[in-house]
């Protein structure tokens, strides 16, 4: 029989899968050391000039429903989720209408998006640090587990993440419970100034004035403070920066198209999906400036993309990773090639359900059981109405401002902790305003001037909370694999299992009464409705709560303190195959209540130092 | 028509100005700027060089249709910002040596078609859509200054050899204690402040840092040292900055510049796609005179003009200490740009042409 011939790159000092923020930020690492880097990216890339950035703004805006990958259609050969697939789930009969096979019993509610640039290329642009508590969960509150490290061997490379991402944010103003700022913040500037105030934000501050709610028998007071964004803003003069080492000498970094234009948040209003001036952080910032460096004429970074890895292959001796297999597309239909990437180190960076699955696929880093599990998000619960006064939402980024009254507290122990943003968007979210609103009212026969005053009315004064509610890894909801599910390329689809747990249900019994209490006190009529028929409800205490997804993928190979209890250590090297580490928000053993891209490019900083160790370390050929 | 080789011809005729100003220019003696009221009023005309240079940009700009020749577009938005940059950059100089800046007020504000302030008159700036006409008229305006050009304070033929008298003028003013740099230091405008494109803000407060924003501005202009580069290297290890001579030329001949061009190379780089079909047929220096009052078209040329006059009245208070100015007057530049495009969606009247902006100021802003 003949040998299949396949096609095998030339040996790189590091093979990474994944092109979104985490691989961007190990490639950009890397190179800065001299090692040089192949990137393999599931997904297309838009083009890196004014026509492509202009092609999925345009897409975007000829979307009839706007969620967050309207701007970005999938490939057939590298497909993704899609909150527009999500449907009601029926007992034993998953919903496979979309990418994902959701066993349920209940929806995941998220997205993510498989192009160059990951889910930066939608992201909102949150940029909150975890708090030290949310790395001690277990020993604090008695659930979930503790990190092998705590905030403080973080900081430094939060830091780093802030310069990187360009994190717009004022520390005095930022206050969080159970946090001494000193210590937390040492000090620390954020590269430039908060984006301001939403006006909705600073209404509500001012009528909620001083209200203290219970939970858990004890008080606390509602406050409402900036939320920091991997958005350009104004730079800080007191701004050191920690690569050159100088003080006020930060330039907002450029678009995908010009690096060296920086544009400035100017309130466009659709930061989530797509920024059309780009102030936005998207990770092909960084992988320019990552291609950008170059061992003589040659870029010491290569990007494939439409280069689906489908196996790792380890040796049977060692456990070493020798190579990764992917498919190379050339268009959707067209048949695919086989190849073979080869490397020293290898980083999988490919989103938490898409590194779990690879590593699924290849049968390979389970000695814990805990590969594909603890999989979690912000299931987020929305409360709205209608405020006694215009507040002029659909103005400015989508939140600016949040209540983070309870991100810590010894209610942990029974229910879980959550952030109040306030959303800037009316009832974009909570109940698709403009559209169907307006749709509606024109249903009830309102026409003319009736029609334009009610819309006047109405919409300029919605109003939207979103409890967006911790979990802790439970080891049923996972990701698996089944054979009878493949996409188009013959991969194994991801099973998704998924339950909320009474630890997040009773925060949103908790929350409803929360809601109510801030509506009153803020002068809002309550226009919350959740229904059986919402694809995404749980139920508790015979009441039901609906929630959406909030596209924070966590915990799929979580970091630990031994080879028993996780996947990966605390650098995020594989426990069981010395030369491959995991990378990704999938790391994450808890999350507490910040959106995790933060945390993941500040660990993808860490990862990058062991890994050039490792490179460093061993100057042979066998690692 | 082949457009580029028309150009190309356009830009050989440019070339010999290179000869004939330097007959023109060069004297026994370099012009001196003499003393410090000089050399603040000197920069007072810089102030308004640079913003003589903003209304004929943005009406270039304003003449791509939405939507089409976005690269040429992008290049165009670039030179106009870095413009603004010029104009911050001479105020934080005047400012740091006891100066006031003025903008709002009609003489200082230029009329077009204009001559560039205190310039030797030899070419004129009309507001005009983007056309091989307006760009060799661009390229003017940014021409590299030759090499063994003297500076010129008045009557220059480059803003190159103004600045360079300026910058000459500064060091010896400074050296003779004629001239301090610490005069309303809550003036400067910082990078916090300006909406930067490429570049940056140099607060002002020695002068070495006066030097350094003079710099900046001829640079960004012309290029350095006779290169393409603004910085005449490799910046942050990206790209590098243009020119923008050399960013007009690209325009002008379709072709983009890669690392490693010449002034005498040209653009070897990439295709520039220019649709020249789809710009704006806008009339050249359009004038609201030519409207009844009764015409609608009057009324929405004073409105684009109240408008310009709204964003220079901010500008002004933003570079005189007042800072909320500053941010105020953002929303201006937005609508300037809105009601400059939304004009040439209106027939002028004239064989088939649109209107445009007119950057008109009212009767009393003869007085402040």
């Amino acid at each position: 029989m003949m040998k299949e011939l396949i096609p095998t790159t030339e040996e790189y000092d590091a093979v990474i899968v994944g092109a979104g923020a985490s691989g961007a930020i190990v490639a950009l690492e890397l190179a800065r050391k001299g090692k040089r880097v192949l990137v393999l990216e599931a997904g297309r890339s838009i083009r890196d000039d004014e026509d492509g950035w202009r092609s999925v703004v345009d897409t975007f805006h000829g979307a009839l429903a706007k969620v967050p990958n309207s701007p970005y259609p999938p490939t057939a050969m590298a497909p993704q989720p899609d909150v527009l697939q999500l449907a009601p789930i029926k007992k034993g009969v998953p919903n496979s209408l979309g990418y994902f096979v959701q066993k349920g019993p209940q929806n995941f509610g998220s997205d993510y998006t498989r192009s160059k640039g990951g889910t930066t290329m939608h992201w909102l642009a949150c940029a909150l640090r975890m708090l030290p508590n949310d790395f001690r969960m277990r020993s604090m509150y008695g659930v979930g587990v503790d990190w092998p490290i705590g905030y403080d061997e973080l900081r430094k490379d939060y830091e780093s993440a802030e310069r990187e991402i360009g994190v717009s944010g004022d520390v005095g103003e930022y206050w969080l419970p159970g946090v001494d700022p000193k210590t937390y913040w040492e000090g620390y500037t954020y590269p430039m100034k908060k984006m301001p105030d939403s006006y909705v934000a600073k209404r509500l501050a001012a009528r909620i004035g001083d209200l203290k709610v219970d939970v858990g028998g004890k008080d606390y007071k509602i406050r409402v403070t900036p939320t920091p964004q991997g958005r350009n803003g104004m730079p800080n003069p007191d701004y050191v920066d920690p690569l050159s080492g100088k003080k006020g000498d930060y330039s907002p970094t450029g678009t995908q198209s010009d690096p060296l234009r920086g544009e400035r948040c100017q309130g466009n209003s659709s930061c989530a999906p797509i920024c059309p001036v780009q102030a936005k952080y998207s990770a092909h910032r960084t992988l320019n400036r990552a291609q950008a460096l170059k061992k003589g004429p040659v870029s010491l970074v290569t990007i494939e993309c439409q280069s689906v890895a489908t196996f790792i292959q380890t040796s049977k001796d060692n456990g070493r990773v020798q190579y990764i297999e992917y498919m190379a597309y050339a268009q959707d239909g067209a048949p695919a090639r086989k190849k073979r990437a080869k490397g020293r180190v290898y980083i999988i960076a490919a989103h938490a359900v898409e590194t779990a699955k690879l590593m699924l696929l290849s049968d390979i880093g389970n000695h814990s059981d805990q590969l594909g599990r603890n999989l979690m998000d912000h299931p987020t619960m929305l409360t709205w109405g209608l405020m006694d006064e215009p507040v002029w939402p659909f103005r400015g980024p989508g939140q600016t401002n949040a209540i983070p009254t309870f991100r810590d507290g010894p209610f942990r122990s029974e229910m879980a902790a959550f952030v109040l943003p306030i959303d800037n968007w009316g009832w974009i979210w909570s109940a698709f305003a403009p559209d169907v609103p307006f749709a509606q009212l024109v249903g009830q026969g309102m026409f003319g001037s009736a029609l334009r005053q009610k819309v006047a009315h109405d919409f300029s004064r919605q109003v939207t909370l979103q409890f967006e509610i911790e979990q802790v890894g439970e080891a049923y909801n996972r990701v698996t694999i089944d054979r009878n599910f493949l996409d188009p390329l013959g991969v194994p689809r991801p099973i998704i299992h998924y339950e909320l747990s009474d630890y997040v249900r009773r925060t949103m019994e908790a929350g409803v009464r929360i809601s109510e209490r801030i509506f009153k006190k803020a002068g809002i009529t309550n226009k919350t409705q959740y229904s059986v028929s919402d694809p995404c409800h749980a139920e508790y205490n015979g009441k039901v709560y609906s929630y959406k997804g909030c596209g924070h993928y966590v915990g799929t190979h979580r970091m630990g303190s031994n080879r028993n209890n996780s996947v990966t250590d605390s650098h995020l090297r594989c426990w069981d195959h010395k030369n491959l580490y995991l990378v990704g928000c999938g790391a994450m053993p808890t999350f507490g209540t910040s959106n995790p891209s933060l945390t993941m490019a500040a660990l993808a900083f860490r990862a990058s130092r062991a890994i050039i160790k490792d490179l460093d370390k061993h100057t042979s050929k066998a690692l | 028509m082949n457009l580029t080789h028309k150009f190309s011809e356009l830009v050989r005729a440019i070339k010999p100005l290179h000869g004939a100003k330097r007959a023109a220019v060069q004297r026994k003696r370099p012009h001196e700027i003499p003393d410090a009221k000089s050399l603040r009023d000197h920069l007072q005309v810089a102030l308004e060089l640079e913003l003589s240079t903003i209304p004929p940009y943005l009406t270039a700009l304003a003449s791509i249709e939405e939507g089409t020749n976005l690269e040429v577009a992008g290049l165009v938005r670039s030179v106009m910002m870095e413009e603004m940059l010029h104009m911050i950059l001479a105020a934080n100089i005047l400012n740091a040596i006891g100066g006031d800046p003025v903008l709002a007020m009609k003489g200082v504000a230029p009329e077009y078609p204009a001559i560039l302030p205190d310039s030797d008159g030899s070419f004129q700036v009309s507001i005009q859509p983007l056309s091989i006409a307006a760009l060799q008229t661009f390229m003017r305006i940014e021409l590299p200054t030759p090499k063994d050009t003297h500076a010129k304070a008045d009557g220059y033929g480059t803003i190159g050899q103004f600045y360079a008298a300026i910058m000459e003028a500064i060091v010896r003013l400074a050296k003779k204690g004629e001239i301090r740099f610490d005069h309303h230091p809550e003036r400067q405008v910082a990078p916090s402040d300006y909406y930067n494109g490429h570049g940056k803000v140099v607060l002002v407060n020695s002068w070495g840092s006066a030097i350094a924003a003079c710099k900046e501005i001829i640079h960004q202009g012309e290029g350095n040292d006779h290169g393409i580069s603004e910085k005449g290297q490799v910046i942050d290890g990206i790209g590098f900055e243009l020119a923008h001579y050399y960013r007009f030329m690209e325009i002008s001949l379709g072709r983009r510049f890669q690392q490693g061009d010449t002034p005498a190379s040209g653009p070897t780089g990439a295709v520039l796609p220019v649709d020249w079909t789809r710009m704006k047929n806008m009339i050249s220096n359009p004038k609201s005179g030519w409207y009844t009052a009764d015409d609608p078209r009057r009324k929405v040329m004073d409105e684009c003009n109240e408008t310009w006059w709204k964003l220079l009245q901010e500008l002004e208070k933003g570079l005189n200490g007042k800072k909320e100015s500053l941010q105020r007057s953002v929303p201006y530049m937005l609508l300037l740009k809105q009601r400059a495009s939304a004009l040439m969606n209106v027939p002028s009247g004239v064989a088939g042409t649109v209107l445009g902006p007119s950057f008109e100021l009212p009767d009393s802003a003869l007085h402040q």
